[in-house]
């Protein structure tokens, strides 16, 4: 059996050996592309979230601003602002906006 | 052959890179997405919080205003506070500083230069007065953001009232000592020393004496002036008279208005009006006009709208003469030296006899000389120089309209003369009566000194003169007005 084996049939099986990418190559690589591709996957799921979140609070910030102008859907409520010793009477106006944000107005009574 | 060996985990690293590169840009873009977003909402917060800060100070200004209106005058206050701390009681405290020994400068530089040391507060507001008009700067902080916002305002005013009193004086006023000496009407002083109104004399009609009434009507002083212990009769007022304090300080000097220079006209011969029929149709400068007694001269004034201009060096006109007006224009009458009038108790000299005594800028009359009297005139007279002028003649001086005079120097009436007009308007001149002289109007003065037994008789400009336009002096006020600035 020994004879049969030609040498330079050895030497070729080691050069194909050699000119292939081993399994722990292939394995790492395709570690890294999954590691990669799902960490940029995830990175634009929370972009396109963030954007998403950016505009519609933009949007709402943009409508709501507009109306506590107008003095329109806005909450008021009774204050008194304490200069010193002068108190001056007014409203304070407050609007909601991107859920759980407000802005604030005072106003004094006329 | 070699060489292949660990390409792929390269690749694979090539490919990592250029993924993160992708996330990294990626997430570069959102978070400045994010953080714009962020900007605006705090812009817009301190944009509303900057508005609440004018709304704040305006408040603030209105109230002490109206306690003290000197209360400003040329300091810059500060006013900083937190709106977002009242969610217990619907309150808010606010801190004031005057800041005017440090921002005196320039306000606005100085506000910016302190806009560091107020950060932590919601509400940054810089106001102060210049002239009617306050200012306000005022900045919002919201996070790290601020806006600052500029705005003037006027809150505008009814002017100051005119002729609404027998007698106003900027300072002093002192009535005539005799018990025939009557004032009817109000009088008032912007002075804030009581003793400022006061009776001539201390014998016979003085106080403690026979006390005659001298005022009928209520006395007024300054704005703030302390009146315990001040009694209606230590001015000799009538009964149910008070003595009270203005609204406000009264600037009639403000409101003279200005003398023209005389126009230069085409030079006409002199004029001499023995017959009536003579008319003068066209402008022009007179060295001399004569009209002699009893003769009427008439001043063609063209269409409405058309104003005719007369200069005269030296006009004479004899007893009962009269200049009269045809046509539907005004006249302004310019007269350079005193006026020859007739001289005598009954004699008098007549100046638009026949026009509406309400029109009462119809013919407005103005007069660089010092003395005017027997002369009824319907129009306005408009004096002006610096040596004071001598009313009422040895008759009566008769203006439908108003007499003003703009010099500082006294405007007097004395011996018996009557002068009649709306008012006289001589805010910077002391005004002297003496003897009988009487004064049927208004009197606005710097100062009043009555000497003897004057009387000063209020015209009511409302009953008298229903549709007067007293246009010549305005006392129209400030216009409120508002202006916005970032």
């Amino acid at each position: 059996m020994k004879l049969l084996i030609d040498k330079s049939s050895v030497g070729s099986t080691k050069a194909s050996r050699r000119s292939g990418f081993s399994f722990v190559e292939i394995l790492i690589a395709l570690a890294i592309l999954i590691i990669s591709v799902v960490t940029l996957l995830n990175f634009l799921t929370i972009a396109l979230r963030v954007d998403h979140t950016s505009s519609a609070v933009t949007e709402d910030l943009l409508y709501k601003s507009g109306s506590l102008d107008a003095r329109a859907s806005s909450q008021s409520r009774s204050a008194t602002v304490t200069v010193g010793e002068v108190e001056i009477s007014g409203n304070l106006y407050e609007i909601e906006y991107g859920r759980v944000k407000r802005l604030i107005e005072f106003e004094r009574s006329e | 052959m070699y060489s292949k060996k660990g390409v792929i985990l390269g690749l694979a690293l090539i490919m990592f890179l250029v993924i993160s590169i992708i996330g990294i840009s990626l997430m570069t873009l959102v978070m400045g997405r994010a953080r714009q977003t962020n900007d605006l909402e705090k812009r817009t917060q301190a944009y509303f919080f900057a508005r609440s800060g004018v709304e704040i100070a305006r408040g603030f200004a209105m109230q002490k205003s109206e306690i003290d209106n000197q209360y400003f005058g040329d300091k810059v206050f500060v006013i900083y506070g937190n709106l977002r701390d009242n969610d217990d009681d619907n309150s808010a405290n606010f801190n004031i500083e005057d800041v005017t020994s440090f921002w005196s400068e320039s306000v606005r530089s100085s506000f910016e230069a302190s806009a560091a040391s107020f950060e932590s507060y919601d509400v940054v507001t810089a106001v102060w007065k210049e002239s009617e008009y306050f200012n306000f700067l005022s900045s919002g902080n919201a996070g790290d953001m601020t806006r600052t916002l500029a705005f003037m305002c006027c809150e505008g005013s009814a002017g100051t009232p005119l002729f609404d009193m027998a007698i106003f004086a900027d300072g002093n006023i002192e009535t005539g000592a005799s018990a025939n000496s009557e004032i009817i009407g109000d009088v008032g002083t912007n002075a804030t020393d009581t003793s400022a109104i006061s009776r001539q004399g201390n014998g016979g009609n003085g106080k403690g004496k026979n006390n005659k009434i001298s005022v009928y009507g209520d006395v007024y002083f300054g704005p703030g002036t302390d009146l315990d212990g001040v009694e209606p009769s230590d001015y000799y007022l009538a009964e149910g008279n008070v003595v009270g304090t203005l609204d406000s300080t009264r600037d009639y000097k403000s409101i003279i208005p200005e003398f023209p220079d005389f126009p230069e006209l085409t030079e006409r011969d002199s004029l001499s009006v023995d017959s009536d029929g003579s008319i003068i149709n066209d402008d022009g400068y007179y060295e001399e006009i004569n009209v002699g007694s009893g003769k009427t001269l008439t001043i063609e004034t063209g269409e409405a709208g058309n104003v005719r201009k007369i200069l005269v060096n030296q006009l004479k006109l004899e007893d009962n003469s009269s200049i009269e007006l045809s046509g539907s224009g005004n006249l302004n009458l310019y007269v350079v030296n005193n006026v020859v009038l007739p001289n005598g108790s009954k004699k008098m000299a007549f100046i638009n006899n026949n026009g509406n005594p309400e029109s009462i800028d119809r013919v407005v009359f103005y007069y660089t000389g010092n003395t005017l009297g027997n002369l009824d005139f319907k129009g306005t007279l408009f004096i002006h120089n610096e040596n004071g002028v001598s009313l009422g003649g040895n008759s009566a001086l008769n203006v439908s309209g108003l007499i003003i005079y703009d010099g500082t120097g006294d405007v007097s009436m004395k011996g018996t003369p009557e002068t009649h007009s709306i008012a006289l308007f001589a805010p910077n001149s002391k005004v002297i009566m003496t003897g009988n002289a009487d004064f049927h109007g208004a009197i606005v003065c710097n100062e009043y000194d009555g000497s003897g037994g004057p009387d000063v008789i209020y015209k009511d400009i409302e009953d008298e003169f229903t549709e007067a336009p007293l246009e010549i002096i305005s006392n129209d006020g400030e216009e409120a007005f508002e202006l916005w600035g970032e």
